[in-house]
């Protein structure tokens, strides 16, 4: 069995690009949420998101070259050319396909959930697999998932993870129609709550093996010690009341990493700001935890980016256990009773060197990491 | 390396539908598929099949095929079987019906119904739900000739003792934004697998779907493998 290692990450969010700048403006309190400009919101009760202000003005194809190219802009990413890649992605570039039926003419060639797969590998030079996982708003976490698998089976020395979505009219109106978005901003796990915003961004994680690793002398930022995925069997669109799909697939990160949930310094919790999902995710953490450990949501400061959040969280995981806090959760007014000792708007001090990360969507999939500190921060 | 036995099978192609029962023809092709209700599928009738697009229709109605093959239809308790699908274009034909209820009739006018299901995934939360599924469950995109990288990717899973049996197999249904008039395969084919005896005839080793000493290396010879060989339990 070997270790996973996370060697590189990535990211650009509505707060900026690179791992430095999401960390000082979430631990600042800051958020990206802003109006829409990119398409008419006026039929909606709110006009919102966490939108990347380069990614307004219409390209000639999709916004999700451009979203690629603020990704691997400046990052000196080096990618083995063994690498396994492995996207995430729930809409891939549908502004395309949004043109398309308006009959302007557009190519169409990132509609499909492979061709982002297709495009990262071109971008980056790599011939070996690659596939795209699809899992709404766990797909990159399980994306994760499948990567630190095959590297803990030695079936892979490397696998790039990299997830990715648009703010995008077909997911806003769908959202609106399903009258899942806030008439506010969005305030996880507030008393008050009342939907979610919606936010764009992508990340990439670089993880190796435990000999790849020395072979290539790079530094570990982490690793990835534990992991699961269950499903809820209950509604595609509605989480659990139960949470009983969140905590089988808490408990099966826990037994992956051998670790209790006392071993637990703080969790990243998907903490979209709806009214059951958030009930749903501190129903399963009060059944999971005896006393849970301090919790918090970034999706009152990036919005709520869909397939890409898996991967974003993740990196803010690992900053959390560098840095020994995690960032306030933005949005936060009154927290829900069952959340006052461990959600706050305040950044939160933590003691301990391990973090659980978890991520549910429609389908009723829900999906846990566990991550381990490193001190070559 | 993994033994296996396939304990079930399920098809909706241009052809036909099938369960691995005598008198049925399997034969991966293009074309139109059959028109299909739950009934086909179900001994009820299925509340939201008729919101299903296509993908969904016909994924779900595989997946119900292949549980009942297996002897897996019924059930009282939740059960931690997960369930993979491969795919090209997904749900992109239920895309474009949504996104016309948003263009052409107005945003305001944007169809819930339409929108759950421009998830490729929700035909399997369907799915789970459907028959008490709590194993892992997602999609896998990708442009594989031989439509086995959903098999593939759940038989990893079962490797790496993420879950014991996995319902797994191939989507994909025309959508005229993409494909114009070109013939591609359409229709779905799922199978059940568990672990199996060390004496089991299926085999997955580094990446290598075998039966015997035959490699298996598309989802057509799969599924001629499984019935010209009787091969279902292993």
């Amino acid at each position: 069995m070997s270790t996973v290692h996370v060697v590189d990450m990535g990211v650009v969010t509505a707060l900026g690009s690179g791992t430095d700048a999401l960390w000082d403006a979430l631990t600042a309190g800051r958020t990206g949420l802003v109006p829409v400009r990119r398409f008419a919101t006026d039929h909606c009760v709110f006009s919102m998101a966490g939108c990347i202000p380069a990614l307004d003005a219409e390209p000639p194809g999709s916004r999700l070259d451009v979203l690629v190219e603020m990704l691997l802009d400046g990052a000196r990413l080096s990618v083995p050319p063994d690498t396994v890649l492995l996207t995430a992605s729930t809409k891939a570039g549908i502004d395309q396909l949004e043109r398309s039926i308006r009959a302007q003419h557009t190519d169409l060639d990132r509609i499909m959930g492979h061709q982002v797969a297709d495009l990262l590998a071109g971008r980056l030079g790599l011939k070996g697999p690659r596939h795209n996982v699809s899992a709404a708003c766990a797909s990159a976490t399980i994306a994760l998932v499948l990567g630190a698998s095959r590297i803990r089976q030695g079936q892979a020395e490397s696998v790039l993870v990299c997830g990715l979505d648009l703010v995008s009219e077909f997911v806003f109106t769908g959202f609106a129609s399903l009258q899942a978005l806030s008439p506010s901003i969005c305030r996880p796990f507030d008393a008050e709550r009342d939907g979610l915003t919606l936010g764009e961004g992508a990340a990439y994680l670089l993880l190796m093996s435990e000999s790849r690793l020395r072979q290539t002398k790079r530094r570990s930022l982490g690793r990835i010690v534990g992991w699961g995925i269950a499903s809820d069997a209950h509604h595609i669109t509605a989480p659990s009341r139960t949470g009983e799909g969140l905590v089988l697939a808490i408990r099966q990160a826990l037994v992956g990493a051998g670790l209790t949930p006392a071993d637990l310094a703080a969790v990243n919790a998907h903490g979209t700001g709806s009214v059951y999902n958030d009930a749903m995710e501190l129903t399963a953490f009060c059944e999971v935890f005896d006393r849970p450990p301090p919790i918090h949501s970034i999706k009152g400061a990036t919005g709520h980016t869909m397939g890409a959040c898996g991967a974003i969280e993740t990196i803010v995981g690992l900053s959390s256990l560098a840095h020994q806090c995690i960032p306030p959760t933005v949005g936060l007014l009154t927290p829900e009773a069952r959340g006052r000792a461990c959600v706050s708007a305040e950044v939160q001090t933590i003691s301990g060197q391990y973090l659980l990360s978890t991520n549910s969507g429609f389908g009723g999939i829900n999906a846990s990491v566990v991550l381990h500190g490193s001190d070559a921060w | 390396m993994v033994k296996l036995q396939m304990r079930g099978i399920g098809w909706v192609t241009p052809s036909g539908i099938g369960r691995g029962r005598p008198g049925e023809v399997f034969r991966l092709g293009s074309g139109e598929l059959p028109v299909l209700h739950s009934r086909l599928f179900l001994e009820k009738p299925h509340l939201r099949f008729g919101r299903f697009g296509l993908y969904d229709r016909a994924g779900f109605g595989a997946i119900c095929l292949a549980l009942r093959s297996a002897g897996l239809e019924r059930w009282e308790q939740k059960r931690p079987i997960g369930l993979v699908v491969g795919t090209r274009r997904g749900c992109l034909e239920t895309d474009v019906a949504y996104f016309k209820t948003v263009a052409l009739d107005g945003a305001a006018m944007a169809s819930p119904n339409l929108f759950a299901y421009t998830l490729p995934n929700c035909m399997l939360g369907e799915a789970s739900i459907q028959f008490g599924l709590t194993g892992p469950s997602f999609v896998i995109d990708g442009l594989d000739e031989d439509h086995l990288h959903g098999i593939r990717t759940a038989l990893d899973v079962m490797h790496w003792g993420l879950c014991e049996t996995m319902v797994a197999g191939w989507c994909d249904v025309n959508a005229e934004i993409v494909d114009g008039r070109a013939e591609r395969p359409c229709g779905a084919v799922f199978v059940v697998m568990t672990r199996g005896p060390d004496t089991s005839p299926w085999q997955w080793d580094q990446g290598q779907l075998t039966y015997r000493t035959e490699a298996v290396n598309g989802i057509g010879q799969l599924v001629r493998t499984v019935l010209e060989n009787n091969a279902l339990r292993g």
